[in-house]
């Protein structure tokens, strides 16, 4: 029996090629798209998730309130960690982690910058699962001035010499031995690491890191087997009130641990100061929707262009039920075929996986591969998904057809599917209401992003070139160094900073600002600058002055503000007000005053998703605050290459052989919208798909009403219509459809894209315009699909098309 | 085998009761080639579907065998189907998906017979038609005679008890016709009850009993 209904359905695909080839087309499109989403929700889904201990590994982070304002991160301070271990049972073990800045890493004479290097106590090891290749992990980071490397990194290096025992320099100045070489980072952690050096040498080196209140570190703690970490977090207060109490009582501030599941973190957590950049829970779900959507739309094809064609199976149908067939065993029967279909469409649907997988990790920035096919699981899943879609798409159509009574389809008076138009105009209407509100949300994603390109960020930022490696240089060689830019053919300008908009690093601090009582400390951004820094980068004065070199008291005692602090200050006149900031130094708790000289209008330090915070500039004198890492040249237009030539031999000579590492401003500060990026091009594309589907389903469609009401239209031409008049009538009824579809879709799309806007602290409206221009082009679309067939209805021979009945 | 009782069939249109048939009364024994003849709309190809129980009587009672129609449930219809009838159509209705040897197949696999069996009664009839030859073409590309003769063929694989035909010869010429009157009498000398529908009056020469329709009335005489 079922080699009978094989055989049927087979033919039924090869006698009509064109319906078959739009089934399958649009059902291996939808598959596909799903396919590769399910991928990437599972990758998304698996961070974290291959350590031994992943369940039970948490990050400890926090939340400080000063001053009304709420600061969270995933920091914690140098003592705390160890002190989580030593105090509560549950807590078995403890790892910090500290991040630093690009720095060169040397060995022999290959110099490199490494982003990759974290400090790490050596139980890393023991909570995580980085496998050691070479070396013990007990020991391997138990000693100062200790590193492991990663595979790649240790084979950058060393080639194929062995890397245990040999010393690179870090940073030109400090000698780690290497003492072990660990597997790479698996590409889904949150983290991951190059160079790992012991932790230990910050513990000796900087003594002033183990104050409980210096917090800057990532702390990860691994818990008992079945321990609750809510009742630890509940627990936390005490450890605070016990250490930092009294610190916290003077300033006003309260600060609050929390413990947050490590495999929580990539899809759940999004703060300041993350170690890489998380994924959003969101867009699991986002793109779920749009690949369940996608393969709805693939399955309303297929239910509408099985409905429509009916009357071609129906005769079939009545002739098995005199046979003595049950509707169920038709049922069967067709529902059999539509998995038949389905299995095609995988099929073909594996070979454009194939094929577009390249593009969708450039899209997506993954690295997806076809090993992941390999995954036991991967082939049961398939088969569930041909089963699903057959089943989805192929029920309805089942039990349609088997509905049939054979003593009206054999008499052959079957009325083909106008009961069902109705039911089929709803299915079209769904498939354009998903494809319009893709469009619709990829022309307000497009729009944003065109929009915090063209804003005003509040600086200059084309032609500035940065150099981000000045802090190993002390103060009076980066002078000299600058002043010899400045000097540079093509240089208009040039200025040394501790942060560069797009890479602010600054730490919060808290501070006393006029009018304050002791008790109301306000937690503010810091950047150091040089006189230079706001012409360079086209910053402007609100009011007062900018710093001079011929102001004696300008050296530490002054300070510049933006407009949001002296708002936040509540300050109308801010020139003249002082600033207290506690001096950590002293043992007293004694105040440095800074005079504020000037306010500089707000700009953009960072991407437009977080609003403009305040901030407090201080001048490259003043010893505590930050340091200077960057050097700004801003170029003159033209012949950049030739000078950018000179500045590397400048640097060259002045750094004795340092690599030249650099940066231009504004790639850097557009790069923070890599990730919107991708977004927009992920929507882009799906959409795109959504559409080519849909229309794969209208031209089948279309090409079935133009086909029954070949009749009518015949006898409309012999009482005189004319064939736009015709064209119009078959175009009518599609045209309401998609007009219907814009109405659902434009809301939808509305309130799901003004959340996604509710990310930026700026961003454009949803003017009606996005929604016209987008019901526009679906308009266009579905009657250009359309206009085929009824320009082919509306020529044919009235003759020929009476003939046929 | 077969006892009509005021049989009435009319369709509603509107609040006006059409009627297609009206009080028929009719008793059919086994092994009789019965005859349907009237004008047209006259309601034999009703009575037909009736008798097959493709349609149901508005009013009366019908029964088959020792079953009361009217009270069958899908399952029990579908096992009558099985059992004891085989249709025959004007406009043939092969599967046009199909070659003649699967066509013939078909209702074999709805009676769950074994394939050795299935393959071996298949050929049978094949050959009892003389259509071996013709075994893997498909329906379009036969001739209208041939394609009844497959249709009969389908029919009768399964050896029903009783052969429903509504205009077999219909769309044929005369000599095609003939040969398929000639091959009804055959089956009902074997013991096939047969009930043909026709206009046809060489159709009606083959067959021992007559019955006219007209206007839905079962008449003596047109």
């Amino acid at each position: 029996m079922i080699r009978n209904y094989f055989k049927i359905a087979l033919r039924n695909i090869t006698r009509n090629k064109a319906y078959s080839l739009i089934n399958i087309t649009g059902l291996a499109i939808g598959m596909a798209c799903c396919i590769l989403i399910t991928m990437w929700v599972v990758d998304e889904l698996s961070f974290d998730r291959y350590h031994e201990n992943a369940g039970r590994i948490y990050r400890v982070t926090h939340e400080l309130t000063l001053g009304g304002t709420s600061r969270t991160a995933p920091l914690v301070s140098l003592p705390m960690a160890p002190a989580l271990v030593e105090e509560y049972p549950e807590v078995i073990n403890a790892v910090r982690l500290s991040r630093v800045p690009r720095t060169p890493v040397q060995y022999g004479d290959k110099v490199f910058y490494e982003e990759g290097i974290l400090f790490a106590d050596s139980s890393v090891f023991d909570i995580f699962s980085f496998p050691l290749v070479e070396g013990n992990p007990g020991n391997a980071l138990a000693a100062s001035y200790t590193a492991v490397l990663s595979e790649a990194t240790a084979r950058k290096y060393f080639g194929d010499e062995d890397p245990l025992g040999k010393t690179i320099i870090y940073n030109g100045s400090s000698y780690y031995t290497v003492t072990g070489v660990v597997k790479d980072v698996p590409r889904n952690s949150h983290f991951t690491f190059d160079i790992l050096c012991s932790y230990k040498t910050l513990v000796e080196d900087q003594p002033w890191r183990s104050a409980w209140g210096n917090i800057g570190d990532f702390g990860y703690i691994l818990l008992e087997k079945n321990a609750d970490y809510r009742a630890l977090e509940n627990k936390l207060p005490a450890l605070i009130d016990k250490h930092l109490g009294d610190a916290l009582k003077q300033v006003g501030a309260s600060l609050k641990l929390f413990v947050q599941p490590l495999t929580d973190i990539h899809l759940h957590s999004n703060m300041v100061g993350e170690l890489g950049s998380n994924g959003n829970i969101v867009y699991v779900y986002l793109f779920s929707g749009i690949a369940v959507f996608i393969l709805l739309i693939a399955c309303v094809n297929f239910i509408n262009l099985a409905t429509a064609r009916a009357a071609s199976r129906a005769r079939e149908v009545g002739m098995r039920k005199t046979f003595g067939a049950m509707r169920s065993k038709l049922i069967r029967q067709f529902v059999s075929e539509s998995i038949l279909f389905c299995f095609l469409a995988v099929i073909l649907s594996l070979v454009l996986l194939e094929l577009f997988l390249p593009l969708f990790n450039s899209i997506a920035g993954r690295e997806l591969s076809v090993s992941f096919w390999r995954s036991p699981w991967f082939i049961p899943g398939l088969l569930g998904l041909v089963l699903l879609v057959g089943l989805a798409a192929g029920s309805y159509p089942a039990f349609y057809l088997s509905s049939f009574q054979p003593i009206r389809v054999l008499k052959g008076d079957l009325k083909s599917g106008r009961s069902n138009a109705r039911f089929r105009s709803v299915l079209v209407v769904f498939q354009f209401t998903i494809s319009i509100a893709l469009i619709a949300g990829t022309v307000i994603i497009y729009n944003q992003l065109n929009y915090v390109r063209s804003v005003n960020l509040g600086f200059q930022q084309d032609q500035v070139v940065v150099i981000s490696n000045m802090n190993k240089f002390q103060l009076y060689q980066q002078e000299s160094f600058r002043n010899e830019m400045s000097g540079l053919a093509g240089v208009v300008d040039v200025t040394l900073s501790s942060g560069v908009p797009g890479k602010s690093g600054g730490y919060l601090q808290n501070f006393l600002p006029e009018g304050f009582s002791e008790d109301q400390s306000q937690l503010v951004r810091v950047m150091k600058i040089d006189e230079h820094f706001l012409s360079t980068l086209g910053i402007e004065l609100a009011s007062g002055r900018n710093f001079s070199e011929e102001i004696a008291s300008d050296s530490v005692e002054s300070v510049l503000i933006n407009e949001t602090a002296a708002a936040m200050f509540g300050w109308d006149e801010a020139i003249g007000k002082i600033i207290k900031q506690p001096d950590t130094q002293s043992p007293e708790r004694d105040y440095i005053s800074h005079k504020v000289i000037g306010v500089v209008k707000d700009f953009h330090i960072n991407s437009l998703h977080e609003p403009i915070e305040p901030l407090i500039i201080t001048s490259k004198y003043e010893p505590w605050l930050e340091t200077i890492r960057n050097l700004s040249v801003r170029l003159a237009p033209g012949n950049i290459r030739n000078t950018m030539d000179l500045i590397k031999d400048r640097w060259s000579a002045f750094s004795s052989n340092l690599p030249f590492d650099y940066f231009f401003l504004d790639e850097t500060f557009a790069r923070q919208y890599r990730e919107d990026e991708r977004l927009g091009n992920l929507v882009l594309s799906f959409s795109l798909l959504a559409v080519i589907i849909g229309c794969l389903g209208l031209l089948g469609l279309s090409s079935f009403t133009a086909e029954q009401r070949t009749r009518e239209i015949g006898i409309r031409k012999v009482l005189g219509a004319s064939m736009t008049g015709i064209v119009r009538l078959l175009l009518k009824e599609f045209t309401l459809l998609v007009l219907a579809a814009n109405v659902i879709a434009w809301p939808l799309a509305y309130f799901v894209m003004k959340r996604w806007l509710e990310g930026f602290a700026y961003h454009t409206d949803i003017g009606p315009g996005t929604f016209i221009v987008t019901g526009l082009i679906a308009l266009a679309i579905a009657i250009l699909t359309v206009s085929y067939q009824a320009v082919r209805a509306a020529v044919l021979n009235p003759v020929k098309a009476l003939r046929h009945e | 085998m077969i006892q009509l009782k005021d049989i009435t069939r009319f369709y509603k249109a509107g609040s006006v009761n059409t009627y297609v048939l009206r009080r028929i009364n009719l008793d059919i024994r086994e092994g009789e080639h019965i005859c349907i003849m009237g004008p047209s709309g006259a309601g034999k190809s009703t009575l037909l579907n009736i008798i097959g129980m493709l349609d149901e009587a508005s009013e009366g009672e019908y029964r088959f065998l020792d079953y009361d129609v009217h009270g069958l449930k899908e399952k029990q219809r579908s096992q009558l189907y099985k059992e004891f009838i085989g249709f025959v159509f004007q406009s043939y209705h092969l599967i046009d998906e199909l070659t003649v040897y699967e066509n013939l197949e078909t209702p074999l696999l709805y009676k769950k017979i074994k394939s050795s069996r299935r393959k071996s009664m298949v050929c049978d009839t094949l050959d009892r038609f003389q259509i071996v030859g013709k075994k893997d073409l498909f329906p379009s590309q036969l001739s209208g005679g041939q394609q009844q003769l497959v249709g009969i063929a389908r029919a009768i694989i399964a050896e029903p008890k009783l052969i429903l035909a509504d205009e077999p010869t219909g769309n044929l010429h005369s000599e095609e016709g003939k040969k398929i009157m000639e091959l009804f009498t055959r089956l009902n000398e074997e013991g096939v009850t047969i009930i043909q529908a026709t206009h046809s009056e060489q159709n009606a020469a083959y067959s021992k009993r007559i019955i006219y329709l007209r206007d839905g009335w079962l008449v003596d005489k047109l």
